[in-house]
Formats: C-alpha cells, sequence, structure tokens
C-alpha cells in the first residue's frame, strides 16, 4: 500500500493535473510548459497557502 | 506566393499578359469577369495559397470518421493523440492518467460501484472516464470497498480525476482531429 505523505499527495496531484492541463489547454509546445509550470505553482503554492490559512483558523 | 510568381516573370516572359490579366481582372471576358479562374489557374499549381491550404487540410481533416480519437482516447488513455500521430503528447497523457489511476488504487482509493446518492453518482460518472480502466479494475476487483484510512480518500479521489482528465484528453484527440485545435 502507498502512503504518502499529504504534501507529496499534493504534489504528485498538481504534477499529473499540470501536464495534462498544459497539453490540452495550449498549441504550442512552448506554451504547453509554460502552462504546466503555471498551474503546478498556482496547485502547490496555492494548497500551502490554504493549508496556512486553515492553521491559523483553527488557532 | 504573388511574389514567387512576379519573380517568375523574368524567366517565363509570355506569361506577363496572363499575369496582367489575373492582377487586373481585365481581358477577353471583361473586368474581373474570369479572374478567379485564371487566379486558380495560375497560382494553384506553381505555389498554392495559404487559404487553399488550410482547405485542403480541413477537407482532409473531414474524412473518416471524426469521432474515433475521442472514444479511443476515452476506452485507453493517450490512445486518442496516437491515432494522430502526436507520439510524445499521447506519451505523458498516458503516464500522467495511468499514474493517477493507479497510485490511487495504490493508495486503496475506493471504485464507486453504485449510484444511491448524488455524490456517489457522480463520482461514478468521475469514474467511468477512465474507460477500460474502470472496467478492468472492476473486473479484478480492484480497489477498496470502503475507505478505511486518509490515504485511500485520497486515493479516491486520484481515480475520479484521473477520470476527469481522461475525459479533457480526449476531448482535446477530437478537437484536433476535427480542426478546431492546430495540430
Amino acid at each position: 500500500m502507498f502512503r504518502p505523505s499529504h504534501f507529496t499527495a499534493v504534489v504528485l496531484f498538481a504534477l499529473f493535473t499540470s501536464v495534462v492541463f498544459g497539453i490540452t489547454q495550449r498549441d504550442k509546445p512552448r506554451l504547453m510548459v509554460r502552462h504546466g509550470a503555471y498551474c503546478f505553482a498556482l496547485f502547490v503554492c496555492g494548497a500551502i497557502v490554504l493549508s496556512w490559512v486553515m492553521y491559523f483558523i483553527a488557532r | 506566393m504573388p511574389g514567387s510568381i512576379e519573380g517568375g516573370i523574368f524567366f517565363f516572359p509570355h506569361r506577363v499578359w496572363q499575369v496582367f490579366r489575373v492582377r487586373f481582372g481585365v481581358g477577353v471576358f471583361g473586368f474581373g469577369q474570369r479572374r478567379s479562374v485564371h487566379h486558380d489557374a495560375i497560382y494553384s499549381k506553381r505555389m498554392p495559397t495559404q487559404d487553399t491550404k488550410s482547405a485542403s487540410q480541413a477537407q482532409a481533416q473531414q474524412q473518416g470518421f471524426v469521432y474515433l480519437p475521442l472514444i479511443a482516447g476515452w476506452l485507453v488513455p493517450g490512445a486518442g493523440h496516437f491515432l494522430l500521430r502526436k507520439w510524445g503528447r499521447g506519451a505523458l497523457l498516458a503516464a500522467s492518467i495511468l499514474g493517477m489511476f493507479v497510485l490511487g488504487l495504490a493508495m486503496q482509493g475506493k471504485l464507486y460501484t453504485s449510484a444511491h446518492e448524488v455524490l456517489e453518482f457522480l463520482g461514478l460518472i468521475g469514474d467511468l472516464g477512465n474507460g477500460l480502466l474502470y472496467i478492468i479494475s472492476r473486473a479484478m476487483s480492484l480497489g477498496a470497498d470502503s475507505v478505511q484510512v486518509t490515504t485511500a480518500d485520497w486515493g479516491t479521489r486520484f481515480i475520479v480525476v484521473a477520470g476527469l482528465l481522461n475525459v479533457i484528453a480526449a476531448v482535446d484527440a477530437h478537437n484536433l482531429r476535427t480542426g478546431r485545435k492546430s495540430l
């Protein structure tokens, strides 16, 4: 059984989803890479920011 | 390109009057009356314009069963792009969707089997997006029956999202096939 940490799961989710978004939402390979990297950064950074927000809400 | 045709005038002087008629629409048929005919006769043989290229490309794209990449892409992740000879994109899509689905199963994610509740019904729709992966996994009784641990909950989401991403990839293959998205 695969038991990743929460952050690992977030990174894996962001990686796979960003690859698909990058390929399907843009026409040119260069733009695909840029859009994929942009989505990946948004996923990971968004998860980190929301985690801190929830941390302070819970306190 | 008109420029290349005009350049050819210097080597073929007998075409000067022909090109003049095309350019200014004059000749024995009157002003502009047969302009398109002359234009096609001269330009299409020597150097096809962008319009004729795109028209022939669009005509070629409309031939055959246009929904084949959509169906193939839904059944097997990346197969729609493979059919269109987009090997790199297809391989990346297949690796991503397969990886997500397998990791979801490895995390003991649940495969939705019934639609008694609204949330289960939505989960079932997401799972069905995986195509043959879902059917084979159901046949092999893979996946957990119920969510017991936290990672199993994440795994369930991984499987559902893999199905939704597969649908997006299949629609992208269909758009490539119909020419809605440039190849």
